[in-house]
């Protein structure tokens, strides 16, 4: 026998790389050749795409897929760990990719920018072994899980917000449910909070996409998962965690079902009625004689101090606030008799009230209820919130 | 009969608590999901915006409509709305 030749399940560079993986039980070298041979799609490169990315890129995910539309803004950095404030207004994808390749610079990293929709959605998964559902929004949830069960793709789907996660493995065999399966009917738009309205913790995230990426490596790697047909959910707030057994596969769901309707991708927008993306629209419910700009308001407010009703959470007026305002959330509003909210105000005389919020979407609610509440003044809501007075009139007011 | 009821993601928001008690007037140990469903939202009103979209758990496993639902004196009934964010 020569001294120069032996017989090997990896190279020596992956031997090196990942042994500590390999060592695992029940992991080991046939799980660690079925990663390096696969491909990951991560839709989302946010709170739980970072953590995803990385810990997949560290394990040596043969290609890795990043979808992404957004760029980095200083208000992520708390969660999304695979960004750098150096990457403060560029592209997600372009900062993930950096993150991953630093990381392991054998990874094949694909982007694809731009939205992610109807038209574009099948082109771009059919290509990949397995998704990860990492998005921020109802309409893309349900346009992945379509696209993964049309094309046939095991789809590891996670979601975060405030203390709150949740994760599931869907369409991963036969008896295995899809999200329609147990979501047939996407929420009214209005009770939809997403992280950049409720907040969201970092590391509640970051359990969230380490278990994604753990069930990815388990699927690829050992053709199983622990959360298939179940569901994890994690209150971090509480420490609680449950696991809950779903139903098996609806023989009517739309999609997954036995004579689906659902055979190619839909319109999502209109099906969810609401974007593919976690941005707060901007309302306009009130007429312009019930609205004043942040400079009209500038203009009052300095010849003499106006009545101002506040109505963001608690928790928001805290950040900051104009002195002039006083704190009735949109809820006591709607809640509160006339009387106390006048009392509060201290709102004598048919004084004008003026109506403020975050970025003016829940004043043009509250107006509408006060007007009924407070015939005999006049109630405007401040055009744009908190957000326009801070761009127009005042950029050293604390904005989020 | 008195159950454990929990509140996850916007249902916690919602209830501003994440679990509670609910006793059901029907002295029996199964009662049938819409009769449950209804008790629960009756007692925590500020849930209804999303009673459509939930997934009720019943000692950790999910229930259908038309379902017959077993309960015990520790039961406990999970209330669970999709979360989309991330």
């Amino acid at each position: 026998m020569d001294d120069f030749s032996w017989t090997a399940g990896v190279s020596r560079d992956d031997a090196q790389r990942y042994s500590r993986q390999i060592l695992v039980n029940d992991f080991g070298v046939k799980a660690q050749k079925s990663l390096l041979s696969s491909k990951v799609l991560i839709i989302g490169a946010g709170g739980l795409g970072c953590p995803v990315g990385i810990y997949l890129a560290g394990a040596g995910i043969g290609t890795i897929g990043i979808v992404d539309y957004d760029t980095v803004s200083i208000d992520n950095l708390h969660r999304q760990i695979a960004h750098k404030e150096s990457e403060v207004g560029k592209r997600k994808t372009d900062s993930l990719k950096n993150s991953i390749l630093a990381l392991n610079s054998r990874i094949c990293v694909e982007i694809h920018e731009g939205t992610f929709d109807s038209k574009s959605a099948m082109e771009i998964v059919k290509n990949y072994d397995i998704v990860c559902d990492c998005s921020d929004n109802v309409a893309t949830r349900y346009l992945v899980n379509d696209v993964c069960v049309i094309l046939n793709k095991t789809l590891v789907s996670g979601s975060a917000l405030r203390w709150d996660g949740q994760l599931s493995v869907y369409h991963f065999g036969e008896d295995c449910p899809c999200y329609r399966c147990l979501f047939p009917n996407p929420p009214n738009p209005e009770n939809v909070t997403n992280c950049s309205e409720g907040g969201v913790l970092g590391p509640i995230v970051g359990i969230i996409g380490s278990l994604q990426a753990l069930e990815v490596l388990k699927i690829l790697g050992m053709k199983e998962s622990s959360y298939a047909g179940k569901m994890f959910l994690f209150n971090g707030r509480d420490g609680k965690t449950r696991t809950i057994g779903l139903r098996k596969r609806d023989k009517n769901c739309a999609v997954c079902g036995d004579s689906p309707t659902v055979i190619k991708p839909i319109d999502y927008v209109l099906f969810c009625g609401a974007g593919a993306h976690d941005k707060v629209e901007n309302l306009k419910i009130l007429a312009d004689s019930e609205r004043i700009s942040v400079e009209e308001y500038r203009d009052l407010r300095r010849i003499e101090k106006p009545i101002l009703l506040d109505t963001r959470p608690n928790l928001e007026f805290e950040i900051a606030h104009l002195p002039e305002a006083k704190n009735i959330t949109l809820s006591e509003v709607k809640n509160l008799e006339a009387e106390k909210i006048a009392q509060t105000l201290e709102a004598t005389n048919n004084r004008d009230i003026f109506v403020i919020c975050h970025r003016g979407n829940d004043s043009q609610r509250a107006v509408e209820i006060l007007r009924d509440k407070f015939a005999n003044h006049k109630i405007r809501d401040i055009i744009g919130g908190y957000d326009k007075w801070a761009k127009n009139i005042n950029q050293d007011f604390p904005i989020y | 009969m008195r159950v454990k009821i929990l509140f996850f993601g916007e249902a916690s928001e919602l209830a501003q608590k994440t679990e509670d008690f609910i006793d059901f007037p029907e002295n029996q140990d199964e009662i049938t999901y819409e009769i449950a469903k209804m008790r629960i939202f009756e007692k925590f009103k500020n849930l209804r915006k999303i009673e459509n979209i939930c997934i009720l758990a019943v000692d950790e496993k999910y229930s259908s409509p038309g379902e017959m639902l077993k309960l015990h004196q520790f039961s406990e009934i999970a209330i669970i709305p999709p979360i989309s964010g991330g």
